[in-house]
This record gives C-alpha cells, sequence and structure tokens, in this order.
C-alpha cells in the first residue's frame, strides 16, 4: 500500500463524516440528509483494455457491514422457510411453489430480480433453481448464494450483506458501496483500506492500472483518495 | 421457452472416441443460462470464506500466478495419494516456490516421492507493455489441470475414473488453442501421443523457449521459429529429459529427484494458429464449415482450450477454431475439451450460448463433474470443464 498514505485516507473519511453529520455539516460545508448516506469507492482504471483484457470479477467479505439494509430474499425449501420466519428481522422467502408460479415469465422474474439486492438459496434447491428461474437472476448479475441446513442463517444474511462484488463490465470505472455515514471513523476506515487492496490484487498491472479512487457519499462530495 | 423440465436429467451420452471417461456426475449441458447459474451458485458455496482472506494470496485475482517473476519455478507434488475410499479427492496441488526463496518441501520419508520440477518462462515485458498480452504470463487454471492429469496417469489406481482413458491417450494427438506459456505442452506432451502447441506466433516463442528450458524437444512444423543455430543447441540436448541446464540449475538444487521419462523423449510441435484469423476466413468461407459430415480423417483426437475465454472479442473467433479442428463424425469424431476459470459470467454465458447455437452444431457438451476435475490445492476449484462435440 505504499501509494496510499493511510493519514490521508482517514483525513478524506473525517472530511466526507463531517460534511454529511448533524452537528458538523455547517462548517464543513455539507448537508445534513434525511437518510442514511451510502458511502462509495470510486475506482477509475487506466491502462486497460475492457474491449480485449481479462474481466475481472472478485468478491470479498469486508469486516463491516456496508449495507445493513440491503434487501435480501431466501430461495427456500420447506426447513428454510421455518428458518427465515424465525429470525428477528424475517427474511423475506420464495418457495420452489412460488418460484414455479413465476412459469419462467421474464417480466415477473425480472422484477423478483429488481425487487431484492441479494439471494440466498437453500443448498438442496442448487440444480432446480436454474431451470425454474430462467435467465431473469443471471442477467442481473444475482446469482443466489447457496446456503446449507448446517450453517447459521443469520450469520449468512451478514455474511452476504458484508460482501462487496467488483466486476469490470464495458467501461473503465466501478463503485462499491463500502459504508454509510452513520458508520465509525475507523470501520469505514477498515472496510476501505481492504477494498482497495483487493481491487489492486486483482488488476493486471496492480496500481499501473488506476487512475484515480474517490469515496463519496451518496449526496456528498467526492473525496479523492488517489 | 415454458417446457416443463424434464424430472431426471437427461443421461450423458458416450463420448465419441472414448478418449474420456464421464462419470455419474457429469452434466449435459442443454441450456446457456441454467449451466451458467448453477456454475455461479455452487462456486458462492464457499467462496465469501475463501476469499476473505486471500488479498496476497493466489486465488484471489485475475489468476496468474505470478506476475512479478520472469522465470518461474514450479514444482508439482507427486506425493502418493492417501489409499482412497471411491469418494476420495487429491489434496495436494501444485504449489509455487518463488526462486530467490529457495523453499523446499520436505519430501515425506517413507514413499517414493517425485516430484516434476519445471521452470516457465515469462514474458513481463508483454505482459506490462502491450495491450491484451494475457498468453505471456502463466495461468492458474493450466496449472492445476496439468496437476491433476499428472497425478492421474502417475497413480492410475488411486482414481479409479480418471479423466482420460490413458489407453487412448497414449496414442492420442492433442492440438492445444492458446497456448500461452507452453507449460502443458511441457507436462502434457510425454502423456499422449503427439502433442501439437499453436497460439500467436509472437506467444510460439515463449512456447519454444520453455519447451527448451524444460528439454522437451521441438519438431519443425510449419513455423520457421528455430534458427539454425538453435537447432544444434537442441541435438545437444538429445540426451537430457525434463533436466534444466546445468548453468540455470544452480538455484534449483534442492528439489527432490525429478522424475525422469524413458524411451522416447517428448516432442511438441508448435504451430500458429490465429483464431482471429479463423474466424475472418470462416466469414469469407462458410462453404468450408460443413455441418454434415466429413469423409476427411480428423488430425487431432483432441483439441483443448485452457483458460482462453476472458472477453467477448474471443469467443466467436475461439468457436471458429474449434469448429475448424473437431470434425463431426459417426463414433469417430474428436471431441474438444474447453477448460475455463469462472470469471465474468457475462463472457462465459456467452460462449456456451454462440456454442451450443452454432450452426457447424448440433454440438453435444457435457460438463465433467467436480470430482473428475479435482480441487485446487484443498480448496473448491473455481473452474469448469466441458468437453464438446459434434
Amino acid at each position: 500500500m505504499s501509494k496510499l498514505q493511510a493519514s490521508s485516507v482517514r483525513g478524506s473519511i473525517k472530511t466526507l463524516l463531517a460534511q454529511s453529520s448533524l452537528e458538523t455539516h455547517k462548517e464543513a460545508g455539507g448537508k445534513k440528509r434525511n437518510f442514511v448516506e451510502t458511502i462509495e469507492l470510486q475506482i477509475g482504471l487506466k491502462n486497460y483494455d475492457p474491449q480485449r483484457d481479462k474481466r475481472f470479477s472478485g468478491t470479498v467479505k469486508l469486516p463491516h457491514v456496508p449495507r445493513p439494509r440491503m434487501q435480501l430474499c431466501i430461495l427456500a425449501d420447506a426447513a428454510d422457510v421455518d428458518r427465515a420466519k424465525q429470525l428477528d428481522e424475517e427474511l423475506p422467502f420464495m418457495t420452489v411453489e412460488d418460484l414455479k408460479k413465476l412459469n419462467k415469465n421474464k417480466k415477473l422474474v425480472k422484477k423478483l430480480a429488481q425487487k431484492y439486492d441479494a439471494f440466498l438459496a437453500s443448498e438442496a434447491l442448487i440444480k432446480q433453481i436454474p431451470r425454474l428461474l430462467g435467465p431473469g437472476l443471471s442477467k442481473a448479475g444475482k446469482f443466489p448464494t447457496p446456503v446449507s441446513h448446517s450453517e447459521d442463517l443469520q450469520k449468512k444474511v451478514t455474511e452476504v450483506r458484508s460482501t462487496i462484488k467488483f466486476q469490470l463490465k464495458k467501461v473503465l470505472c466501478l463503485g462499491v458501496a463500502v459504508g454509510h455515514v452513520d458508520m465509525e471513523e475507523d470501520q469505514i476506515m477498515q472496510n476501505t483500506m481492504l477494498a482497495i487492496n483487493f481491487l489492486i490484487s486483482l488488476l493486471k498491472k496492480q496500481w499501473q492500472n488506476i487512475q484515480s479512487l474517490t469515496i463519496k457519499s451518496t449526496m456528498g462530495k467526492p473525496q479523492r483518495l488517489f | 421457452m415454458s417446457s416443463p423440465s424434464p424430472p431426471f436429467p437427461t443421461p450423458v451420452p458416450k463420448c465419441p472416441n472414448d478418449l474420456f471417461n464421464f462419470d455419474d456426475q457429469c452434466v449435459l449441458v442443454e441450456d446457456a443460462d441454467e449451466e451458467i447459474m448453477e456454475l455461479y451458485m455452487s462456486l458462492a458455496s464457499t467462496s465469501p470464506e475463501t476469499t476473505e482472506l486471500t488479498i496476497d494470496d493466489n486465488s484471489g485475482g485475475l489468476g496468474f500466478l505470478n506476475s512479478n517473476e520472469s522465470i518461474l519455478e514450479i514444482t508439482i507434488d507427486l506425493t502418493p495419494p492417501l489409499p482412497l475410499s471411491s469418494s476420495n479427492v487429491p489434496v495436494n496441488g501444485g504449489s509455487v516456490h518463488k526462486r530467490e526463496r529457495g523453499q523446499k518441501k520436505k519430501p515425506p520419508q517413507n514413499r517414493s516421492v517425485d516430484n516434476v520440477v519445471v521452470k516457465v518462462q515469462q514474458d513481463l515485458g508483454m505482459l506490462k507493455s502491450k495491450k491484451g498480452d494475457t498468453g505471456s504470463v502463466l495461468w492458474r487454471s493450466s496449472l492445476h489441470l496439468s496437476t491433476q492429469l499428472i497425478r492421474q496417469s502417475t497413480y492410475p489406481t488411486s482414481y479409479p475414473r480418471p479423466i482420460f482413458n490413458s489407453d487412448i491417450l497414449g496414442k492420442s494427438s492433442i492440438l492445444e488453442l492458446g497456448s500461452g506459456t507452453g507449460l502443458l505442452a511441457v507436462l502434457l506432451s510425454r502423456l499422449c501421443g503427439r502433442y501439437t502447441s499453436s497460439d500467436r506466433l509472437e506467444n510460439l516463442k515463449l512456447v519454444k523457449k520453455n519447451c527448451e528450458i524444460n528439454g522437451i524437444g521441438i519438431e519443425d512444423g510449419s513455423v520457421s521459429l528455430v534458427s539454425n543455430i538453435e537447432k544444434d543447441k537442441d541435438k545437444e540436448k538429445e540426451n537430457r529429459l525434463l533436466k534444466v541446464k546445468p548453468n540455470e540449475n544452480k538455484s534449483g538444487q534442492g528439489h527432490s529427484k525429478m522424475t525422469t521419462i524413458p524411451e522416447i523423449r517428448p516432442k511438441v510441435n508448435l504451430e500458429e494458429i490465429d483464431w482471429i484469423a479463423i474466424s475472418q476466413e470462416r466469414k469469407s468461407h462458410p462453404e468450408r464449415w460443413p455441418s454434415s459430415p466429413t469423409q476427411e480423417k480428423a488430425e487431432y483426437d483432441l483439441i483443448l482450450a485452457v483458460d482462453c475465454i476472458y472477453n467477448e472479442y474471443l469467443v466467436q473467433p475461439l468457436i471458429d477454431a474449434l469448429a475448424k479442428y473437431c470434425k463431426k463424425g459417426k463414433g469417430e469424431g474428436n471431441v474438444v475439451w474447453v477448460v475455463v476459470e469462472l470469471r465474468s459470467s457475462d463472457v462465459l454465458t456467452l460462449f456456451l450460448e454462440k456454442w451450443l447455437t452454432d450452426p457447424s452444431g448440433p454440438w453435444t457438451i457435457v460438463r465433467l463433474s467436480e470430482k473428475m476435475m479435482g480441487h485446487w490445492d484443498n480448496r473448491k476449484a473455481r473452474w469448469v470443464g466441458w468437453v464438446g462435440w459434434r
């Protein structure tokens, strides 16, 4: 991480938080919004030909949940329906019967894909789900994460909420959520540094592929890190 | 579109030239989206745990082993697998040692240990300077694949269902598309009857170099890469098998003994094959890609493409190349084996869609089971192997 001073990253995070906090937004020149702003890491790449180079894609689990209100849904067998109902915060579910009702209808599957940010699926259903749903979910890049009956469902939910995905499409920029403005400065710091480190490891020429790194809250001003 | 899914998966047909042994977990691929979704879902069933701590590990990232060393020394651990029940999988994969560190694994004393040591020259200049030259470094799927195949051929009794039918493999002629560094040429040429490495001309130099470093002979094919001086050098090395040149061996001496293959010295053919040129040829002369069976005897028994799918622009050219070399025949046709790391799902979906619907088909595509493809150093493998024929 020689390219990036931890102290300057911390400084940017401080500025960002100050601008969106109720107490300090006036002095800092920002504004307090009526919702919890998400903090996004925005990346500009260079020396990369998205038409020809290997497309990277990678997921990494952050130490702190960046998007606690991420909407999840489990495609569940009978046992997992019960488990989903018993969670402190009930997890929305779809049974095999519900999925069959969609009848591979593209519009309905697309609607389902848009309604939730991510999906879980009972492990026993891995082979069935692709046939039941058709291409809708995968087109949206929302492959369900399998969960087995031996895994703690609540843990799995947290894990999925903490996992961010880097995926290069046809343009040279990408963004990932690394936190929100109600998090501690240290937590944002840890998430941001981990996300950047992981991203660098994905790139063919490491830092030579980075044009810019910026963090930004949903409504706030961009803070350039690199 | 809305036809009800059959209650049982369609049985997997037999491999036309018996080269592959399909087991009961192999799956006939019928729909690109369903196949990709299933693959990525089963990939995700372990991935959050395994990717958590892999920042400076090899399992994250694009999939190259090491893009900082110009010569990699690779030790493929051929410790015999423990006596197995049928459900066992190999536990040790290949491991890479950086040259300077000179680390070595202590071979277990009580077993006869054979490690295969291979050096791979990478062209880092090419990787860093030019756009899109992915063939100049070693990608991990090649290493894992060769490890798996060599282990299976070394310990046939431990693998009741090896990927290849070894009797047939020994007589087979293999064409590899997109050879890159040529690691597979170095390691697999001694398992099969005839091995042809192909790539674009720029990359073939690297293949040739790596064959030379590892004492694999080059048969002069249509490509005149070989200058006369180097031919003489080739002769000098005639008797060395899989041994590196003495002056390059200094740092590698600590390794356990190398497998030497008696009798015939393996040879590799080099051939320049540019998929984009093939693609253009197909566009202008579609009649040369007949979909009906040809009388022509196939030149190769197996067409191998390892980690060659990574960007949309190469998908159609690769399929054109597969269609060119894979002949349609009743019962005696040859087969294609595509092995690819699971990276961008969009690109893989596109590839499968195009492959399944290519006018040269219909293609029959079978996904090899996870058990056959093996693990990656004790971890879930992030790849898929499809065998196809038409």
